[in-house]
């Protein structure tokens, strides 16, 4: 990668990975979840790009057509799951499910 | 790869095979009976083809697999585990009467290809498609019962804390492959032996927090417990022994095998996590309300007690190890397929109530969930045996003292907790208990 370092996009993808953690943990809307999930995955995966373009390897790229796979997957699971909840809940807010929150 | 590679790896083909059959089957035919003869047909002979494959091991397939005696050894746990649990969720979707069941042996046999690829794996890529593949047919499993609210909301809230997981994973892999340059553990092996820079540390203590997460370790522990609550009992079982128990082999290879751990700040974040989630589970277990969440909190108790043998399990011989394995799936498995077998009707048997004098009613149902609580109860003590004299034969000034403190003190509570419960189950019903019934059967004939 010429000219740009490394770690400024190490510090980029650390960067969308913070992003989508603090919406995975503020958000209660399931659909705003998942979207935060998509973006924690997407961030892995350009780290593996970065790191792969560092050690001039075709791995990285490997591993983000992997993680592509895998945040397809979840998506497509994800986004069955979220339909069956609105059937039931009549809501997409997850503290909906109330009943059994807490620690025991 | 070349046709003896192929062939070492016959029992995965033929779980994935049975699975593939098991929804072509589905799409033509909606049999239940025939479905769940498919499935422990196809998981019986990959157990069978263990045997077999086992001349070809120690064998490298690839950068990606490994198979040798530990896997092999790993693979044929997780079957009998699968095994068992689809043979009892059989009876169980009969007497729940629950409807286009089929599915279900399709996700569980998916779901048990990647726990096979998981204890595998040699490789970051095998290992993440391996857990990935368990992760994602589990979340169908956990929503699969489509009778109540709980299958829904059991489903969403494991997608949000598997999915951070693996991303937690992912992203610490990455790391630890920008300052190393490999994604194979073998050669991670000697580098990080070479040189550990502050990017391989920030990258193995995010995937150990990803390793966390997935394990429902302290102090991630409330969404394993609230998956196992939620989830159909017989889920709960594959949650507790197959998923766990994948992921803890996986774990055990990597530090056994590949000495990942070796390095003195991930030995005591392993130690710490494991006696934290030893003395959590069990107090949690203590005030928990509900039979599955108990044995989901004893189950965290358990990978806790195994996270500790993980820290230290360079000085272990392979029989200790094996024993300590088949115990770990026996106990996790038992408890959720004991509350599978009593669950008649809508909900399962879950109420603490209905365990009161058991033995009374159940006799054998209570017997095998007694054993199993009373071995659950001494496997800290058999471990910390073990510790003491790993302590005794080497240098005792690395391990700090409190660890063994915490695993005898998780222990006793353990042992508390669970002679409780059995004592509760053996007791013969008692006249206040007996009341209420009378006064139930009373009550028509007063009228």
């Amino acid at each position: 990668m010429s000219g740009i370092p490394m770690e400024h996009s190490l510090i980029f993808a650390g960067t969308l990975f913070a992003v989508g953690l603090v919406g995975l943990l503020v958000r209660r809307n399931i659909f705003f979840m998942l979207m935060s999930i998509q973006i924690m995955l997407n961030a892995a995966g350009l780290a593996f790009v970065v790191a792969g373009s560092k050690w001039h390897q075709p791995d990285g790229q490997v591993m983000l057509m992997f993680i592509l796979a895998v945040v397809g997957a979840n998506l497509a699971v994800g986004l069955v799951l979220v339909l069956r909840f609105r059937c039931v809940f009549r809501s997409l807010d997850e503290s909906a499910a109330g009943d059994s929150q807490g620690p025991c | 790869m070349n046709s003896t590679d192929i062939l070492s790896l016959t029992p995965l083909i033929l779980v994935a095979s049975s699975a593939f059959s098991a929804l072509l089957l589905v799409v033509f035919q909606r049999r239940h009976r025939l479905t769940m003869v498919l499935t422990l047909s196809g998981l019986g002979l990959a157990l069978a083809s263990l045997a077999a494959v086992s001349g070809l091991a120690p064998r490298q397939v690839t950068s990606l697999l490994v198979v040798d005696a530990y896997s092999l050894f790993c693979m044929g746990l997780v079957f009998a585990a699968a095994l068992a649990i689809a043979a009892v969720s059989y009876s169980y979707f009969l007497r729940r009467k629950e409807r286009d069941c089929e599915e279900f042996y399709a996700l569980l046999l998916i779901a048990t290809v990647g726990a096979g690829v998981l204890v595998c794996s040699g490789h970051f890529a095998s290992f993440v498609l391996g857990l990935e593949i368990l992760g994602v047919a589990l979340y169908g499993l956990a929503a699969y019962s489509r009778t109540g609210t709980k299958a829904a909301e059991a489903g969403v809230k494991y997608l949000a804390v598997s999915a951070a997981s693996a991303a937690f994973l992912l992203f610490g892999g990455a790391l630890v492959y920008a300052d190393m340059g490999t994604l194979e553990f073998s050669r991670m092996q000697m580098l990080i032996a070479e040189h550990a820079g502050m990017l391989s540390v920030a990258g193995l203590a995010m995937v150990i927090t990803g390793m966390g997460f997935k394990l429902g370790t302290v102090p991630f522990h409330t969404g394993i417990a609230e998956l196992c609550h939620a989830a159909p009992a017989p889920v709960g079982a594959y949650v507790a022994a197959v998923y766990k128990g994948a992921i803890l082999a996986f774990l055990f290879r990597c530090s056994a095998q590949f000495h990942l751990t070796e390095s003195f700040p991930m030995m005591v974040l392993l130690l710490v996590m494991g006696g934290a989630s030893m003395f959590a589970g069990n107090v949690l277990a203590l005030r928990g309300k509900g039979m599955k969440r108990v044995l989901a909190y004893l189950s965290v108790a358990q990978a806790g007690c195994s996270l500790i043998l993980c820290a230290m399990s360079g000085w272990f011989g392979s029989v200790a190890l094996g024993f300590f394995f088949a115990a770990y799936f026996v106990v996790t498995a038992g408890g959720f397929l004991a509350v599978a077998a009593l669950s008649v009707g809508d909900r399962d048997t879950d109420r603490m109530e209905d365990y009161r004098s058991l033995m009374s009613r159940e006799p054998w149902i209570a017997g095998s969930l007694s054993a199993v609580l009373l071995l659950m109860a001494s496997i800290p003590f058999a471990a910390a045996f073990v510790q003491i004299t790993w302590l005794i034969q080497s240098d005792a000034g690395r391990l700090p003292w409190w660890l063994g403190a915490c695993m005898g003190l998780g222990g006793a509570i353990g042992l508390y907790g669970n002679l409780r419960l059995v004592i509760s189950m053996c007791t013969v019903p008692s006249v206040e208990t007996a009341i209420p019934e009378l006064a139930r059967y009373a009550g028509p004939l007063e009228k």
